[in-house]
């Protein structure tokens, strides 16, 4: 731990050009407030306030838009703040190219509309994009929704700038979309939680964005029924943005305030509808898959048909909304338990795929907002202040022990630290090499120390 | 030039004009596009027993790097010759040529005494002897069925002559008649289409004889006059593949002369293996000047019988469609040594009632190879073995090929695993189609 | 020695392990240029036997060396230090197909079209194609991070491989990432492809598989020079479609495969594009329809459409053997493999023309066009006067252009021997040096793979002459 003084940090830092903010209170964490906030606007100025922290041996905690700063344990020495949303420019887009250069601090929703204007986007979709920086959703590492068509965060980089701890800039990757000149350090800082280093631009590989989106709705008495819908739709490669299924309160949450149009769109899967039929009522239909399609306008046509007649086979209640009532339900559904900033707590589970109903239905009355991403088995599940359960330790000590049974884990996200609970879980294979990393590239602990798995 | 290797004096570098020639081991660029092709690279996984691995020690000895000596030969001897690698080749290696060749150079310098005796004995003597073929046949059919094959088995007194009990259990089933048409023509039915010269050749007519017939019956079905030269012999390609280039040389002349004196249009095998020597007649001649243009021209006419008979196309047999599973096995010399693949599966689609079921890697080896079984038994069993394990994957009861060796092969593979398969060439499969329809009585077969 | 190959032997049969000389030399070269004999050959049978092989070889303080089917293009396999060379050749059983879960757990030696062949009665396949997938592994696409003609709409290897099960230097297993498609924790996985085999050796592969597309176009578009391509692909690209697959073949490529493959080139055209939409059928048929217009408006003569199996199959057959065709035009080549923004294809083709110019040898271009992934290929004779020497000089050439173009070295070959001296044309020695501490950081030394990927300080055309051979001395050649 350092001895650094509030005062010395300050003045290293305006020596080396960095600006210092007035107030550290926006800053805490666990109740912690730094010593000193740095305002870079160039990654030389990170470099340079990184230089300087690390002189003193300082503990840095990087931030962005700190909508995941619930993420991980609290850090175990916290002296300096690193602001990096000075560093929003977007450096290069070349659109024929479908590339694009942004630095870290960047919000993906200001990155978003600049790439909307030469009809591309990038399919990254955190929480709270308005808030969310590019460099802050590549250190969470994880995918929303759209990780069921384009994967992880991770897939979409094709290069980076980082700021080792000592200051030290490096490189790797490049502006192509192939490329296997040297080693892969990009996909260290990815979900690497800023413990390795700082990420200060990223490029990216973009995509075109689709000329016309969709989303299905069906409303299915189990999330079983949902699940063995979406297992025969899902192999027949539609062109699929993003499969979710959603307990009761994560979709009340989802939509409301949004109309959302309750007929199916094509005749075929109108024809089991009767209007003389009562209709069953909907409190007993308790899950909600939601289904989002984007591509050309004849594939869309088609993959809703095809999510409509399949979930219908399946006893399901289907609807569906077009362009940007599909976005904005997408927003929504991404945005799941932050719609008003961090939830007081949030899991994410990850399970083979196969056990991703039992791992969203494991959840339990316990869960406010849960959302399944079907084709991945990755759970989303956020608790509101107002609604946290009794004893959270014993709720998540046993959570973890029933998703262990089904060969998954549990990571916990909350802005408070619950005692008693590692919010990462179990180290798994390997971690010698992880100390390792931490070692070769972080030798004083000065990022974001203890706050990654198994106390790195 | 002399270099040491382990302290022994060996002769380095290729010798003789039948050695493998420069440009063509230069040509392979060691992409490594033949490896998942070779048998016997996947059997083991070993570089050594690549295609590849090959060229490079063929390379190292044309370098002076290496010897032909131990460590470099018994990984050519391990070659099948089924030429899969060729195909698979995009720098268009002439592979086949480069093994025979190399094994070529090993011939004189092949140490041990009962490899030269069989070499002696088969390459020499057996082979370029028709008669002597026929005469040895006799013999081993008169064993089979005289109750002395029993005996001997029930006695197991082979066992104690180690490799022996192998051979003898690997021998085909002679008691099916032999194939004595050599010297007839047999009339077409109808109008003349076509005038073909058969090979009768060496092993297929003793050990196939009722293919043979068939292949008569079903090409004077379709219009051809069929003439069976008599002063036809082997083709040689066993003795090509053997490393004997004179000796194979000397057989195919006897064949060109005997083949291009008949005045046929067109020359048929049966037999895929000799089929691929046959139609690469030029390249073995093509420093003989008595003999290169009339090899051009015998090449040119050599045709494999699935191969001309796709080509007519056959008349659709007009019977009964009765139900047959069947799997094809795809002969390496014809598939990958004549490039055939689609005849042979017309042929069978052609068959009412025939269901083609196909097996995975139908073009992989099944291990039989010429003399390969009897030289390199191991290799030759364990790829026997996984080739009748995919066959029967199939369900299919008949396994389909178009080349004894092969035919012998999956018979022996088959009775191994106690499998009730039949083993047929494709040429079977359509004759006994014809001999069901009502026009043609099973009685008048031709050849007896 | 003799004590290291009696372990060997114990550890993998002695059938399995190969000393005599004549046999190590079958083992001293892989696809590429470079050769090195290694000191021993053993064979593992088993993932135990693997990690085994590494504990022997790292207690007698020589390096081991992974190996797949040999077919790299950057020198990879190449035994440099000599050393334990380790083929994962018979480690070649697909384990396990998850139909549920859209996944494979294979061995490294699998070839790459195996997982495919046996994925495909369950209407899946992984979707990485190298050229060479009839004959290199998924080990050695996952040490090299390969890449292949549909990754320009699906990603490389990194992006289809969940996890794997390594050998790390110390002898012991262990997985990284997994059948699961989010684990806490650095991602090892991702650092690990593309290493070049120098940090632990892999085992077994989970991969993932997509469904088979439903509707597949396969387009030849010809062209009368390379301009007008290349115009074409960014132009179908700027058009907002992402092609499975865009594929460049320029005049000498056509002329090498066409008498090889008999694919019907036109053998007058400048220049090819091999263009391929799949998916659901209506979007293909729109987008095959919106291709062929953007070929013609950029000067096409002739578009050929193919949605017929065998005839797409023809139409792909002369790109994919279109390497060891071009054996057929000289005796020696040197293959680039230099990536360029895919808006800079066509200076750069210009830049390679001119250094064809320059240093007298012809230069064939045939590339993955859609991702500006450039594979020119400089043809030589090695027994002709310096060609060797000028052949290297214009390869630095075209890789400086490719760099100043804004590009990289390597899209999918790896650096390995033949790129290391111009590692500094792309990365700071604090990047390299970034790069060099994940050794450390995997506890690695010098046990795996050792001399490859970092610049080792020697001019580049020297390195080139054969560095391995030099470095061995004559004993070498027995």
């Amino acid at each position: 731990m350092s001895n650094v003084t509030a005062a010395d940090l300050a003045r290293a830092l305006q020596d080396a050009g960095v600006a210092v903010g007035a107030d550290t209170a926006p800053y805490a964490l666990a109740g912690v407030e730094p010593l000193a906030v740095a305002l870079p606007t160039t990654v030389e100025e990170v470099s340079a306030a990184l230089a300087a922290a690390s002189g003193f041996g300082a503990a840095v905690v990087p931030w962005g838009g700190g909508t995941r700063q619930g993420l991980g344990s609290p850090p175990s020495s916290y002296d300096l703040a690193l602001d990096m949303r000075g560093l929003d420019r977007i450096v290069a887009h070349e659109p024929a190219d479908l590339t694009v250069t942004v630095q870290a601090g960047c919000t993906v929703g200001a990155l978003q509309a600049a790439l909307k204007r030469s009809w591309q986007w990038l399919p990254l979709d955190p929480p709270l994009p308005g808030r969310a920086t590019v460099g802050g959703t590549l250190a969470a590492g994880s995918a929303g929704p759209l990780g069921t068509g384009f994967g992880l965060p991770r897939e979409m980089v094709i290069g980076m700038r980082a700021v080792l701890a000592d200051g030290t800039v490096v490189k790797s990757g490049g502006n192509v979309v192939k490329n296997v000149t040297g080693f892969a350090l990009d996909r260290l800082h990815v979900g690497g939680l800023g413990t390795l280093g700082v990420i200060a631009e990223a490029t990216f590989k973009i995509v075109p964005t689709p000329l016309k989106e969709a989303t299905v709705t069906a409303a299915f008495a189990s999330a079983a029924a949902a699940a063995d819908a979406s297992a025969g739709v899902a192999s027949i490669g539609l062109p699929m943005l993003s499969v979710e299924l959603l307990n009761e309160a994560a979709w009340a949450r989802a939509t409301e305030g949004l109309s959302l149009r309750p007929e199916p769109i094509s005749a075929a899967a109108v024809q089991p509808v009767n209007p003389e039929a009562p209709v069953e009522p909907a409190e007993e239909r308790t899950w909600h898959l939601v289904a989002r399609v984007g591509g050309r306008p004849a594939a869309v046509i088609r993959s809703v048909d095809a999510w409509a007649a399949a979930c219908e086979s399946h006893g399901a209640t289907v609807g569906w909304v077009e362009d940007a009532e599909s976005a904005a339900l997408a927003d929504r559904v991404a945005d799941l338990g932050w719609h008003d900033g961090p939830p007081a707590l949030a899991v994410r589970i990850s399970v083979p795929l196969s056990q991703g109903v039992d791992a969203v239905t494991t959840l339990g009355d316990a869960a406010p907002a849960a959302a399944l991403s079907v084709t991945r088995g990755v759970v989303r599940a956020a608790w509101a202040a107002d609604a946290l359960p009794d004893d959270r330790v014993a709720y998540l000590a046993s959570l973890r022990e029933r998703v262990a049974a089904l060969g998954g884990t549990v990571v916990v996200e909350s802005p408070t630290p619950i005692g008693g609970v590692d919010p990462w879980g179990p180290v798994g294979d390997a971690f010698e090499v992880m100390r390792g990393l931490k070692e070769q590239y972080d030798p004083q602990g000065v990022l974001n120390p203890g706050r990654f798995l198994g106390g790195l | 030039m002399a270099t040491g290797v382990r302290g022994k004096v060996i002769v380095a570098g290729f010798i003789g004009a039948d050695a493998p020639q420069e440009e063509d081991l230069y040509r392979c660029v060691h992409c490594g596009l033949c490896l998942n092709a070779c048998p016997t690279y996947v059997e083991t996984g070993l570089e050594t027993e690549s295609p590849r691995g090959r060229i490079a020690l063929m390379k190292a000895v044309f370098e002076g790097r290496a010897g032909v000596e131990p460590g470099v030969v018994e990984h050519w001897d391990l070659c099948i010759q089924c030429r899969a690698c060729e195909a698979a080749c995009p720098s268009g290696v002439p592979y086949g040529r480069l093994i025979e060749q190399a094994q070529a150079q090993m011939r004189p310098r092949r140490r041990g005494l009962p490899g030269r005796f069989v070499a002696w004995l088969a390459y020499g003597h057996l082979l370029p002897s028709p008669g002597r073929m026929r005469a040895i046949a006799g013999l081993l059919r008169l064993y089979q069925r005289s109750g002395l094959r029993a005996l001997v088995r029930a006695t197991r007194v082979l066992r104690l002559v180690g490799p022996l009990a192998e051979a003898e259990a690997s021998l085909p089933d002679l008691s099916q008649p032999a194939f004595r048409a050599t010297g007839q023509v047999f009339p077409a039915r109808g109008a003349v289409r076509h005038r073909v010269g058969l090979l009768s050749g060496c092993v297929m007519p003793l050990f196939h004889g009722p293919t043979m017939e068939a292949a008569v019956r079903v090409l004077t079905r379709n219009g051809c006059e069929v003439h069976v030269p008599a002063s036809q012999g082997c083709c040689g390609s066993l003795n090509l593949h053997g490393g004997d280039m004179d000796g194979g040389r000397a057989m195919a002349r006897r064949n060109i002369d005997a083949f291009l004196e008949a005045g046929v249009d067109v020359v048929i095998s049966a037999s895929a293996g000799c089929g691929a020597t046959m139609k690469d007649s030029a390249h073995l001649f093509h420093d003989d000047p008595a003999y290169a243009a009339k090899a051009e021209r015998f090449g040119a006419m050599t045709q494999d019988i699935t191969e001309f008979l796709a080509s007519l196309p056959v008349d659709p047999p007009r019977c009964e469609a009765e139900p047959l599973r069947v799997t094809y096995q795809d002969s390496c010399h014809l598939v990958h040594a004549q490039r055939i693949s689609a005849a042979p599966r017309t042929l069978m689609a052609a068959v009412p009632g025939l269901e083609l079921v196909e097996m995975a890697h139908s073009d992989r080896c099944c291990g039989a190879g010429g003399s390969f079984q009897l030289t390199q038994r191991e290799m030759s069993g364990q790829l026997r073995t996984h080739k009748l394990e995919e066959a029967a994957e199939t369900g299919a009861e008949t396994i389909a090929t178009a080349n004894p060796g092969c035919m012998v092969q999956l018979s022996l593979g088959a009775r191994e695993a106690g499998l009730q398969v039949r083993v047929c060439h494709v040429v079977d499969l359509l004759d006994e189609a014809y001999r069901r329809e009502a026009a043609i009585p099973a009685s008048q077969s031709a050849g007896r | 020695m003799d004590a290291l190959v009696r372990e060997l032997q114990r550890a993998v049969g002695s059938r399995y392990v190969l000393t005599r000389p004549q046999e190590l030399l079958v083992y001293e070269y892989d696809g590429a240029v470079e050769r090195a004999l290694p000191g021993v050959v053993a064979v593992p049978g088993s993932a135990a036997q693997a990690a085994q092989v590494v504990g022997i070889a790292r207690r007698h303080g020589v390096p081991v060396v992974p190996r797949g089917a040999g077919t790299g293009l950057s020198g990879g396999a190449i035994p440099v230090y000599g050393g334990v060379l380790m083929p994962m050749t018979r480690l070649n059983r697909v384990l396990e197909i998850d139909v549920a879960e859209r996944m494979a757990i294979v061995e490294p030696g699998v070839v790459n079209i195996d997982i495919s062949k046996a994925a495909e009665p369950y209407g899946l396949r992984y979707a990485p194609d190298p050229s060479s997938q009839k004959a290199c592994t998924i080990g050695g696409n996952v040490a090299e991070n390969a890449g292949g003609p549909h990754c320009l709409a699906y990603g490389v290897t990194t992006n289809h491989v969940m996890g794997m099960e390594i050998v790390l230097a110390d002898g012991s297993l262990a997985w990284v990432g997994g059948r699961r498609h989010e684990l806490p924790g650095y991602d090892l996985r991702g650092v690990l492809i593309g290493s070049e085999g120098t940090l632990a050796v892999t085992t077994k592969v989970a991969v993932r598989l997509q469904p088979l597309p439903e509707a597949v176009t396969t387009m030849l578009a010809i062209f009368q020079d390379e301009d007008d391509a290349s115009n074409a692909v960014s132009a179908i690209v700027g058009a907002g479609i992402v092609p499975a697959a865009i594929e460049m073949m320029d005049r000498l490529t056509i002329q090498a495969v066409e008498p090889a493959i008999h694919a019907g080139y036109p053998p007058d055209a400048g220049a090819v594009l091999l263009v391929e939409v799949e998916g659901l059928s209506e979007p293909v048929a729109e987008e095959s329809e919106e291709v062929q217009q953007v070929c013609y408006r950029n000067g096409a003569t002739e578009v050929r459409v193919a949605a017929d199996p065998t005839l797409r199959e023809r139409l792909w057959a002369g790109r994919k053997t279109a390497l060891g065709a071009l054996g057929r035009l000289a005796p020696n080549y040197y293959l680039l493999d230099g990536v360029v923004p895919r808006t800079k294809i066509l200076e750069a083709l210009r830049r390679i023309r001119e250094i064809s110019g320059e240093y007298a040898l012809p230069i064939a271009n045939v590339f993955h066009a859609g991702d500006g992934n450039l594979h020119p290929c400089i043809l030589f004779d090695e027994r002709v006067g310096d060609q060797l020497r000028r052949s290297k000089e214009a390869g630095a050439a075209v890789l400086r252009t490719c760099i100043d173009l804004g590009g990289a070295l390597s899209g999918e070959h790896g650096v390995g021997l033949e790129k290391q001296e111009y590692m500094d044309l792309c990365f700071s020695d604090a990047d390299l040096d970034a790069m060099a501490r994940l050794n450390p950081a995997f506890g690695a030394g010098d046990t795996f793979n050792p001399g490859k990927v970092f610049p080792t300080g020697a001019s580049c055309v020297e390195l080139l002459q054969h560095p391995a051979i030099a470095r061995l001395g004559a004993d070498a050649f027995v």
